[in-house]
């Protein structure tokens, strides 16, 4: 019995080319197609594929959130990532959200059609791109300000806004020995000796927004 | 017997009379003294006019007068006089009369052992012709004297005259005149203690209030004079080894100059001796004396004869001058005298110390109001510089481009630091030069060029190369001397010299950010200025915050450039990934053609034209890439084959044709063919993704003076409603238009495809 996979990518001309990719194997089946990550979820329930070939970068619903609530609505489906993108974070989320490989958008033919075979049993096909983001993600050293709490972002934005901490204190209201407390904390945290230093970092860093 | 008891009876008669006389004058009298009890000071003059008329018209005198002698017992006058009906006054005749010239009977009343009474002229003997020559002049027939005495000294006398006829006065008449006398005497007495309590009142009065030193010590010296008649006071005060003028009113102002600043010694006048030996020094007859040797002639040139010299004592006892009394005859003084004196010393000390202690009193308030106010404008300056550098980084955390920041900055400093101009200047250590970045105040002439040799700006070396701050006053021949300078170009001799002209000082800080010179601020003054410490102070922290700000500004326009770096490299990125999902489909369909044709032909040559168009869009999206990589390759191509790429790449991937129609060929400035090709890639990119079109194209109109761009599908369109003008970079496409001064028309209905028109013309832009 061939495999029964749903193609999902908001690229209509990769949808093409995926076509005529599982219409040359014949112990594949392509059993629909979706171009979001809501038409996935919906196609998933209705068809019940073996296999999910997904694309990760999409509008609206992301391939990393299809994905998730695909594994949640339908454990026994497989979700392999396909995308053009190795970076770092999209591989742990598409991990995280339970694809069981992740493949870039420079796989053969062949290679793939083994990925999806292999996904079917249980096993996982990593490219090699996104094997080094993983190793690279921990052994990298935390970014700065990666520690600042919700509170202390909001003061860090509002003192890059350039107010004082009575001002601060005002617009959260909160009082100023707490504002006060939150700068300190701010300032060790982003290793700063003054308020103008720890601003210059922050925005050197993209520390908020 | 009839003699006998006729002469016994006239002699008793006479004595009855002379009793009868005795008891009514000695009832005028005493009423005349109780009339004196109580009575007021300015009362006391009238009190004795009343007296002597009294006392005259009772004993049938013609004229009743009283006179004294000056305290150096030298001089008479008359003071006091009341004359009959029909009797000359001869109070004129009597003022400052000599002693010498009636000498036969003063020595008679200062003798005061005898009552002067003559019954009758013609009895004078021949030693006192004077005498008779001047009674003679006044008509007097007969005179009565009486001297007046007080503690010892005969101060003048009381005299009864008679004109009409000879008068004979009873023995004991005088001797009640004797007692009239000495009331006379205690009045005067007791007016003289009023008149010094009056003086000292006016004295302490003068003291309490804001009289100065000298004011004070000159009211001192003429209440003194007029208690004194006849005397001159000085008042020398002690500085060091020298005295000065403190107060004279009488003394010729020609002598005072000739004695100021003299230097005290053992024998240096009276008052340099009083005030070297710390003691009173009296001086009968500077003629004389020899410790008038040094300056008698001077003494004597204006007249001066006798000098007593007290020391002024501070209360701790230190000498602070010397109050003297100066005569024009040699004398010595009297005990009233030298208490006078001594009170006199004693209040100028009061005065002295009371008016320094007064003055220190009021130099400290003075002090300490300057204080006050020099802290007052500390702090305002404080809160101005405080206000100011809040401001200043207020602007740090703002959008504003960093020449802004440099303009604000100088604005600020300017004001705050009082300075006419203010000019900030970046330095090229690697060439030598300086460039204007902002100014405040700078004339026109000055702002060009912009770039300028290192040594242009004043005090430009220790500046710049040595970064201290340097200010000071320019000397008079300051623009010449850049004129002159050789290490300066002609040009900027001519600058500097215009400069230096212009301006009277200059105030120069460097501007070092994270331990790397920027600058230099120069704040110019028309006027020299005094560059206070805090002056100074103000201008560094002021180029301290200057730093920050700038160094801020640098660091968000860096964040910007990564931003718009960061933007680039996203449509790269998108750019790329269409081209790589572009490839992906073409190559997965490329390797399983040979399988596909063998099982079905025609598919593989449905395939087959996939491919092709796959790789020819991958080409299009490559050249576009390419575009975005070198965006002035953007620039200078032509719009038209921009927008020929981009309908490429859309058709391989939307998988429709997208046609391009290009009509008029008016070239366009870059900014506007940027923003135009920007709208189309965005428009055709969602195309691409959302239209599901059958069909798309693209028309560029370009004709002189106005022009369109259309980007048109026939796909499902979208509810303008419900669409929010972020999403689908609707918004954005408006800015784009809208910053080149062109407008955008946006047209889509659900499923009646989308139209977007961008319209500019010359009118509008």
């Amino acid at each position: 019995m061939a495999i029964r996979v749903l193609i999902v990518d908001d690229h209509k001309v990769v949808r093409k080319g995926l076509k005529a990719f599982l219409l040359s194997f014949s112990d594949l089946e392509l059993v629909g197609e979706a171009g979001s990550g809501d038409e996935a979820v919906w196609a998933c329930q209705q068809l019940k594929p073996d296999v999910v070939l997904m694309d990760l970068v999409m509008p609206g619903m992301d391939g990393a959130a299809a994905t998730a609530a695909i594994r949640a609505a339908c454990p026994h489906i497989k979700v392999i990532a396909l995308t053009s993108f190795p970076e770092e974070d999209l591989v742990q989320q598409a991990l995280k959200a339970g694809a069981i490989s992740y493949l870039l958008k420079n796989v053969e033919a062949d290679e793939l059609a083994n990925a999806i075979r292999a996904a079917h049993i249980g096993r996982s096909t990593l490219a090699p791109e996104a094997a080094q983001a993983l190793i690279h993600a921990t052994t990298r050293p935390p970014e700065i300000g990666h520690d600042l709490t919700p509170r202390e972002r909001e003061v860090l934005n509002l003192m890059i806004e350039g107010l004082n901490n009575n001002d601060i204190a005002g617009r959260l209201t909160l009082s100023d020995s707490t504002i006060k407390f939150h700068v300190s904390n701010i300032l060790s945290k982003l290793g700063a000796d003054t308020r103008t230093e720890a601003v210059a970092i922050a925005l050197q860093h993209n520390v908020v927004r | 017997m009839m003699t006998a008891t006729d002469s016994l009876l006239a002699e008793f008669q006479r004595l009855e009379d002379a009793l009868h006389f005795r008891l009514e004058l000695e009832a005028v009298l005493a009423r005349i003294s109780t009339s004196f009890i109580n009575l007021p000071e300015d009362e006391i003059d009238r009190g004795i006019l009343r007296a002597l008329e009294q006392i005259g018209r009772f004993a049938g005198a013609d004229r009743s007068f009283l006179a004294q002698y000056t305290d150096d017992g030298l001089w008479l006058n008359g003071t006091h006089e009341w004359c009959a009906d029909g009797i000359p006054p001869q109070a004129g005749r009597l003022q400052k009369v000599s002693i010498e010239a009636y000498p036969w009977f003063n020595l008679h009343i200062l003798r005061r052992e005898t009552v002067f009474y003559v019954p009758g002229i013609v009895d004078l003997p021949p030693e006192a012709n004077a005498e008779r020559g001047e009674f003679a002049a006044e008509g007097i027939r007969s005179l009565v004297a009486v001297p007046m005495e007080s503690r010892g000294q005969i101060v003048g006398f009381i005299g009864f005259s008679s004109h009409s006829s000879p008068k004979i006065w009873p023995d004991d008449a005088v001797d009640l005149l004797r007692m009239m006398s000495s009331v006379f005497v205690n009045v005067l007495e007791h007016q003289r203690v009023q008149a010094i309590q009056t003086g000292q009142r006016r004295f302490l009065e003068l003291l309490a209030t804001e009289g100065t030193l000298s004011e004070t010590l000159r009211a001192l010296v003429q209440i003194i004079e007029e208690q004194s008649p006849g005397m001159l006071g000085l008042v020398l005060l002690l500085d060091g080894t020298r005295l000065h003028l403190g107060a004279s009113v009488s003394l010729p102002q020609d002598y005072l100059d000739t004695i100021e600043g003299l230097e005290i010694g053992p024998l240096v006048g009276s008052c340099g001796t009083a005030a070297y030996l710390c003691q009173p020094v009296i001086v009968e007859d500077i003629a004389q004396d020899p410790r008038w040797d040094g300056l008698r002639s001077v003494a004597l040139q204006y007249g001066l004869r006798a000098c007593w010299s007290e020391p002024v004592l501070s209360s701790a006892g230190d000498v602070l001058g010397t109050f003297a009394m100066y005569y024009q005859s040699p004398r010595s003084p009297t005990d009233t005298e030298q208490r006078t004196i001594q009170t006199a010393a004693h209040l100028a000390g009061v005065a002295i110390e009371h008016k320094r202690a007064q003055e220190a009193l009021q130099q400290a308030n003075l002090d300490l109001e300057r204080r006050v106010q020099e802290r007052t404008r500390e702090l305002q300056r404080r809160r101005q510089v405080a206000e100011s550098l809040r401001s200043t980084i207020a602007i740090i955390n703002s959008n504003r481009s960093l020449a802004d920041i440099l303009n604000f900055i100088v604005a600020q400093a300017k004001d705050l630091l009082m300075a006419e101009a203010c000019v900030l200047h970046s330095v090229d250590l690697d060439n030598d030069s300086v460039t204007l970045e902002a100014s405040c105040g700078w004339p026109d002439e000055l702002r060009q060029p912009a770039t300028l040799p290192l040594a242009a700006p004043e005090n430009a070396r220790d500046t710049l190369l040595l970064r201290q701050i340097r200010f000071g006053n320019y000397p008079p021949d300051y623009a010449d001397q850049a004129l002159r300078d050789p290490a300066l170009d002609p040009k900027t001799r001519q600058r500097k010299a215009f400069i230096r002209t212009r301006y009277a000082a200059s105030l120069s800080v460097p501007l070092v950010i994270a331990g790397e010179l920027f600058g230099s601020l120069i704040f110019y003054y028309t006027v020299p200025q005094q560059f206070l410490d805090e002056q100074l102070e103000v201008a560094a922290t002021f180029a301290e915050q200057a730093a920050l700000a700038i160094e801020n500004a640098r660091l968000r326009e860096r964040v910007q450039r990564s931003a718009a770096e960061a933007e680039r490299g996203r449509l790269a990125r998108d750019l790329h990934d269409s081209v790589t999902q572009t490839l992906f489909s073409a190559s997965l369909i490329a390797e399983v053609l040979p399988r596909v044709w063998q099982d079905n032909p025609d598919e593989g040559r449905g395939l087959l034209e996939d491919v092709r168009l796959l790789t020819r869009g991958a080409l299009a999206e490559m050249r576009t890439l390419l575009l975005e990589l070198r965006p002035a390759a953007l620039l200078q191509s032509e719009l038209s084959d921009s927008l020929r790429h981009l309908a490429d790449a859309a058709t391989a991937r939307a998988g429709i044709p997208v046609k391009l129609e290009v009509r008029g060929r008016e070239p366009l400035p870059p900014d506007m063919k940027l923003a135009l090709y920007r709208i189309a890639q965005e428009a055709l990119n969602n195309i691409a993704k959302h239209a599901d079109a059958g069909h798309a194209g693209v028309v560029l109109d370009s004709q002189p003076g106005c022009g369109e761009l259309v980007i048109s599908d026939d796909g499902c369109g979208f509810d303008r409603a419900a669409v929010s003008p972020d999403h689908l970079g609707l918004g954005i496409m408006a800015e784009r238009a809208q910053a080149v001064g062109a407008r955008t028309m946006i047209d889509s209905r659900p499923g009646q495809g989308t139209c977007i028109t961008v319209r500019w013309s010359e009118k509008e832009i």
